[in-house]
């Protein structure tokens, strides 16, 4: 019985990961084309995915929109569970409720009511308009560890700053701020990853700059590349790090 | 400056249809031990916190040193609070937390912080986080923290409350030690009447939103107001009757000697409240039977059974007497004067 749990145990991770872990391998393998057995093994994929210039546009774009994103989800969603968790007011549980939709929304439906609301008010699309676009699922992201950081933090610390004589703009950040950064931190980590990688919501609002995702997806039409291997391996890091980093700080 | 520290003038607070506190009216003197006291929901929090600034009062005034603060938010007061919980900020380090108040006022002092610690007897853990020091610890470092910039009056809400038996007495006498070196105004909360009458030079007694008494701890233990101050503050014994002119009550068919603690009408029903170690054991009087000799050390406390009714009677230990044993029978007796009616 045990075996056979173990059995299935592996199963499933393997069911899971096993196409991440085939590009990984091809991104060091010397063959043009996935295929076995692995000629022998390079860093040369490394190199020129690097050099590409339009990979390193749409990093570029990619972290710019990431930024962006990030910094005015982090704002809004810092304000919004600060009123939700420290006053009463009227359609406080509505917009509780409402606040998380943006994420349980599929992309499609949130790319296409952008998109019509965009072409209705005239606003060109480009890296502004994904930069909003992604601000929308990263606002629930960072209100969501915000509310529940602040509601375990006891109301008598901001009372003792303002005891003490800390005027409002002083409590926060002399004990609001440093008691909530851990917080804040990991949900923007966790915001900055999910703009990062996301595809569909960009592919309705972008011009013609390219993120990361779409310049993969879009060469992939010409089949798949160990260049491309490399890159989604080079992603694959950096946003696993970002997501362990940002369950460390959440746990604290 | 005047002689007044706190003036809460008639305040009161709703919470939804409740009056945590009703039209709360209270003279604390400068640099008093005032402590407050009461049952939880009894309102002495709130008004502590009307006092602070956390909770505005729904009507009335709040003057300290004789300015009206009433409209006035928290950090523009020279009233700091000492938290039951002490709300220590977590990331910063004792002395951190310590020099917080003149940091804000942008006036740091080393000096100032240094020797606010050693007041607190906290010297050597300056550089400590508040998480690395023990319940009795962190409580000398939120004394510290409030007292560093010499506030005119200190709140303190219930501030012993989450610690052991042993450190709280230890706290105690430091507090008391605390307040008189530096001479400011303490306003204590407690629901501890021990630690009320130990410390206080005034108390007040509050029930249900409302002061029923103040006074010095003498007072209000001798000559409680009414009868649940009596029953709150200490323990009594008291006895069901009628009044039949001044000090002269018919109990059962007995006429009792006692003295009215205030102005009632002969013929009322009331009550004649006895403190246990004002009623002696004695060769006649109130029949009564020994059911159980508590030795308590210096004293032992006896409980009577006469009739359907329990008296406890505490007798002092007198050199070479033995106790009396239990089933013993016995007579209790006290004195006209420390006997008091009240209306029932």
């Amino acid at each position: 019985m045990r075996r056979l749990i173990g059995l299935l145990t592996i199963f499933v991770y393997a069911f899971m990961h096993l196409p991440i872990i085939v590009i990984i391998i091809f991104s060091f393998s010397k063959g043009e084309i996935l295929s076995l057995p692995i000629p022998g093994w390079t860093l040369d994929w490394y190199r020129q995915a690097i050099n590409d210039e339009r990979l390193r546009a749409g990093l570029l774009n990619s972290l710019k929109v990431a930024t962006v994103a990030t910094i005015v989800a982090s704002i809004l969603g810092t304000l919004g569970a600060y009123a939700v968790q420290r006053y009463r007011f009227f359609g406080r549980q509505t917009f509780r409720a409402a606040v998380v939709i943006p994420i349980l929304l599929p992309g499609i439906i949130t790319g296409v009511a952008m998109l019509t609301f965009f072409a209705a008010t005239d606003i060109p699309l480009g890296l502004l308009t994904v930069m909003i676009g992604h601000a929308t699922f990263g606002f629930p992201v960072i209100f969501n560890t915000m509310a529940a950081r602040l509601s375990r933090l006891p109301r008598s610390l901001e009372e003792a700053a303002a005891d003490l004589g800390a005027n409002p703009v002083q409590a926060f950040w002399r004990v609001g701020l440093p008691s909530i950064r851990t917080a804040l931190m990991a949900g923007a980590l966790l915001a900055f990853t999910l703009s990062f990688d996301e595809i569909i919501v960009t592919i309705f609002l972008t011009g013609n700059q390219n993120t990361l995702p779409m310049e993969i997806w879009a060469r992939l039409r010409f089949g798949m590349t160990p260049e491309i291997n490399a890159t989604v391996t080079i992603i694959l890091l950096v946003s696993g790090l970002l997501v362990v980093l940002s369950q460390r700080l959440t746990r604290e | 400056m005047s002689e007044i520290a706190v003036h809460v003038e008639n305040c009161s607070r709703v919470f939804g249809n409740v009056r945590a506190a009703d039209r709360v009216s209270l003279t604390i003197n400068r640099g008093e031990f005032f402590t407050i006291l009461g049952a939880s929901g009894s309102g002495k929090t709130t008004t502590l916190r009307m006092i602070a600034g956390f909770e505005e009062p729904d009507e009335g005034r709040i003057v300290v040193n004789g300015q009206d603060v009433t409209k006035l938010p928290a950090y523009k007061r020279d009233v700091h609070t000492v938290f039951q919980d002490y709300a220590l900020f977590p990331h910063l380090s004792v002395s951190d937390n310590v020099a917080f108040a003149l940091e804000v006022k942008g006036e740091p002092d080393r000096k100032r912080v240094e020797d606010a610690l050693a007041l607190v007897q906290l010297s050597g853990l300056a550089d400590r986080r508040p998480a690395q020091l023990s319940g009795g610890q962190q409580q000398r470092v939120a004394l510290a923290r409030s007292i560093v910039d010499r506030p005119s009056v200190l709140l303190l809400d219930e501030p012993l409350s989450a610690l052991d038996a042993k450190i709280r007495e230890e706290l105690r006498v430091e507090l008391k030690r605390l307040q008189r070196e530096t001479g400011i105004t303490f306003i204590y909360v407690t629901h501890d009447q021990e630690e009320a009458l130990t410390l206080s030079d005034r108390m007040a007694v509050m029930r249900r939103g409302k002061v029923l008494q103040v006074g010095s701890p003498i007072e209000v233990y001798e000559h409680p107001a009414d009868l649940f101050v009596a029953e709150f503050i200490g323990k009594a014994n008291f006895l069901s009757g009628t009044l039949l002119d001044r000090g002269r009550v018919q109990v059962g068919d007995r006429i009792v000697e006692a003295t009215p603690a205030m102005a009632i009408a002969p013929g009322r029903a009331v009550k004649v409240m006895i403190r246990p170690e004002n009623m002696q054991i004695q060769p006649t009087g109130l029949d009564g039977r020994i059911v159980q000799a508590l030795y308590l050390g210096p004293a032992t406390e006896y409980l009577v059974r006469s009739g359907d009714q329990m008296f406890r009677v505490l007798e002092l230990r007198r050199r070479g007497a033995k106790p009396h044993a239990e089933g013993a029978a016995v007579a209790l007796g006290w004195k006209a004067d420390e006997a008091l009616i009240y209306p029932a």
